[in-house]
């Protein structure tokens, strides 16, 4: 279980993340610009938070209150980046089992063979990145994340570059891994489409405080399951 | 043969040492740089480029100030190894490494900060402690950075003259490098003599740079 509570002050405002997450696919979803990456940024010790708790399954990731800042490799958190950040200079069989390592002992810890098969990603072990469609990048981008055994998945804008054909095939796939690993996720999206992957969905809102600064949370708005796809979110300023 | 031979394996064991030690100086301050704010940044940078535009006698007469036997360094070195390097092999070795560094340095500084951020990052999250991101991620993006420092610092070493015979003078069979056996002799009149040392110097100089121009543009061609 992952819990969040922190605030983190950009120039420009205050993003404040206040939300815990089991097993479910959790969506941040708001405009571009608004705060979303960088709370994938803070869970996965990128960033640093100014205040607050992070919390992985009852382990203290960072505490302001206690000074704990856990460095990212330790914080089992897998995170597909936006731009799928894959290794450039290493081919996709280097790239996908970077973070792997063989269990000890038999368990039924993920092989690479497995989510090599899951993604259909195969043919491209020998590829570099750079001859790689942005579909292909995105399932090397998955396996990567997923053979690094993370107790989290953290995923920016994960469909966002691909057309709507790959769109739809992807989405079917992240529903299938979720469910077949019962790994949570946390997702965030700027588009309503992506957003409906979520079990709980939670929306960035604009308010501003006593000294006026504006401050961005996450608030949950069960509407953005059901409603039609395919818009672009704006900021509710409230 | 000894005349001939020499110089060019004390300008090779000279070149060799000293742009490993650049390369390693180099990188770590380039590393420094690109990462972190330290005040003053701008002073610091100028200062660690300085022997790069400097005449290489007063880089030398630099050294000579610290490194001889009454310098602060030179009287350090004497008290705690006893030993004394100006006028000797590492003398010349110092010598090239303070005029290789620059070069290495705004190499590989180039090469580290055209490195992608995120690509480090993602190495982070997948589980690779600081070193293994710099060996496997950083080092290997920023590889056409260093190798051109690399080429670059050892062609310097390798014809480095003014520094290295304020500091390590020209005995031959110790410290007489390529270029000082070359002088000497044209100084001597035995110009003779320093022909295929010349002719030795041009054909390496001209192979290093041909292989490097050619290597320079397959790592263009594979990264489009």
């Amino acid at each position: 279980m992952l819990e969040a509570h922190f605030i983190k002050h950009l120039p420009e405002f205050t993003v404040s993340a206040d939300f815990s997450v089991n097993e479910e696919i959790l969506v941040l979803s708001g405009p571009s610009g608004s705060g979303k990456t960088t709370v994938l940024d803070c869970l996965a010790g990128i960033q640093n938070p100014d205040q607050g708790v992070i919390r992985l399954n009852g382990k203290t990731l960072f505490s302001s209150s206690t000074g704990t800042n856990i460095h990212p490799s330790q914080r089992h958190m897998g995170y597909i980046f936006q731009d799928y950040a894959l290794f450039q200079h290493r081919k996709v069989k280097d790239n996908v089992c970077y973070g792997w390592r063989k269990p000890k002992t038999n368990t039924s810890a993920l092989s690479p063979e497995e989510v090599v098969a899951l993604l259909k990603i195969e043919h491209l072990m020998e590829r570099y990145p750079d001859q790689l469609s942005g579909g292909e990048k995105q399932r090397v981008a998955m396996a990567r994340g997923l053979l690094s055994t993370p107790s989290l998945l953290l995923l920016d804008e994960p469909l966002s570059a691909l057309d709507k054909s790959l769109r739809h095939s992807l989405r079917t796939e992240l529903e299938q891994i979720h469910r077949k690993w019962k790994l949570p996720f946390v997702l965030v999206t700027h588009c309503n489409m992506e957003a409906r992957l979520g079990n709980v969905v939670l929306t960035a809102e604009k308010t501003v405080n006593d000294s006026g600064q504006f401050i961005i949370s996450f608030q949950r708005n069960d509407k953005a399951i059901e409603s039609p796809g395919g818009k672009t979110l704006r900021l509710v300023t409230r | 043969m000894d005349n001939f031979i020499e110089p060019i394996l004390i300008s090779l064991k000279i070149a060799f040492l000293a742009t490993m030690a650049a390369f390693v100086i180099g990188t770590a301050c380039a590393r420094l740089m690109t990462r972190v704010n330290l005040p003053g940044k701008e002073v610091i940078e100028t200062l660690l480029t300085l022997p790069m535009v400097l005449p290489p006698t007063v880089v030398g007469f630099g050294l000579l100030l610290l490194l001889g036997r009454n310098g602060p360094l030179g009287k350090l070195l004497a008290a705690l190894f006893h030993i004394q390097v100006v006028f000797t092999l590492w003398g010349a070795v110092i010598a090239a490494v303070v005029v290789a560094f620059p070069l290495v340095y705004i190499n590989v500084r180039a090469g580290l900060e055209k490195v992608d951020v995120n690509q480090e990052r993602a190495a982070r999250t997948l589980g690779a402690g600081e070193l293994k991101v710099f060996f496997t991620i950083t080092l290997p993006l920023a590889w056409p950075g260093l190798v051109s420092g690399i080429v670059l610092a050892f062609t310097r070493s390798l014809g480095e003259f003014g520094a290295t015979l304020m500091v390590a003078g020209s005995i031959p069979g110790q410290t007489q490098t390529i270029p000082m056996a070359v002088y000497f002799s044209v100084m001597n009149g035995d110009t003779q003599d320093a022909m295929p040392l010349v002719t030795c110097v041009i054909a390496f100089s001209f192979f290093l740079l041909l292989w490097f121009n050619w290597w320079s543009r397959k790592m263009i061609k594979t990264r489009r």
